[in-house]
């Protein structure tokens, strides 16, 4: 299947484990920490207040878990495109999310993380990715690693009244 | 003494208590700002996601109309930010955003506009593992009083620095 232009769809079927892309590094920016902030409702001082932060035993504001896809994410557009293929323009929910933090981040960090698809699998008529990401600080410590699992196919009617 | 919650430290939790719950009306406005700090509203912030514009879940509601939910609904990532709040809200400063953490949550209903979510959870196990202090908590957050949208487990690394 191709869209207009004539790319094929990144459908279930075209996906193979150990689609990948090279790095790309991203900055923990405290004004996106402020941003998450005012649009999430989580007035945790931790985030916006160093002081405060300090006052708690901390070395500078919190980076909140909300954080890692903003600052690893899948990315998985690029593997796409880098594949030859275009992302289906429709919703490939999201459904679950693994994640396991090492090495706190902090602001001022440059977050590089590697992206793989690492799974695809089937259930109860539905089809499934994994993406899977590893993310480094600029140390080159790990600061966390995380499965992402989007429902690439297989809406049912009654989605619409879930 | 404080009742803030944050302001206990890792002797103080319980195995079975409750963490304090937490309501969210969810809106429009709300899904849309999420967006915002995800990067979503504008393709140039994160690589290769052009596609998007007009055909975002969360913010373009003809799109959202058309396809498999019927209507815009709230990202994933927003709801996985209720629990982690649900956590960070309750235990000792520092926990969970700390590192030395993990999660798992799995999604199993959307969000919508207009929907009343109440996140709630309970500590199930504290321990001490490689020097480390912890706590899992089994959490879950539901709409409109009977539909699940997430359950989640966490294993949350509770600093030893929280003042009293």
């Amino acid at each position: 299947m191709a869209n207009e232009t004539g790319t094929p769809v990144y459908e279930w079927a075209a996906a193979e484990v150990g689609d990948t892309i090279p790095p790309a590094d991203i900055r923990v920016e405290q004004s996106r920490i402020d941003l998450y902030v005012t649009t999430s409702g989580d007035g945790n001082p931790l985030y916006s207040d160093a002081a405060f932060a300090k006052s708690k035993g901390m070395d500078s504001t919190a980076v909140p878990i909300s954080m890692a896809m903003r600052v690893a994410p899948t990315r998985r557009s690029v593997i796409i495109r880098e594949k030859g293929y275009s992302h289906p323009v429709r919703p490939t929910p999201f459904a679950r999310w693994e994640c396991q933090f090492f090495a706190p981040m902090k602001p001022g960090d440059v977050i590089t993380s590697e992206t793989r698809l690492g799974e695809k699998f089937e259930k109860r008529g539905r089809k499934y990715v994994v993406w899977t990401i590893t993310a480094r600080n600029q140390h080159g410590e790990k600061v966390m690693e995380y499965r992402s699992t989007n429902c690439w196919e297989g809406a049912k009617p009654e989605d619409k009244s879930r | 003494m404080s009742k803030d919650p944050r302001d206990r430290t890792f002797a103080d939790l319980k195995e079975g208590e409750a963490l304090q719950p937490l309501h969210i009306a969810v809106t429009k406005e709300h899904i849309n700002g999420f967006q915002d700090f995800l990067g979503h509203h504008d393709p140039n912030t994160i690589e290769g996601t052009q596609w998007l514009v007009g055909n975002n879940l969360h913010v373009d509601e003809d799109f959202s109309r058309r396809n498999m939910f019927g209507g815009v609904v709230g990202d994933g990532n927003q709801t996985i930010q209720y629990l982690c709040q649900l956590l960070t809200d309750s235990l000792p400063w520092g926990s969970l955003v700390s590192g030395w953490s993990s999660l798992d949550v799995k999604l199993t209903n959307p969000t919508r506009p207009g929907d009343e979510v109440l996140a709630t959870g309970n500590i199930v196990r504290k321990f001490t593992e490689d020097g480390r202090d912890y706590v899992t908590c089994e959490t879950k957050a539901v709409k409109q009083g009977d539909s699940i949208v997430a359950v989640g487990t966490f294993k949350a690394y509770v600093p030893a620095h929280g003042s009293r």
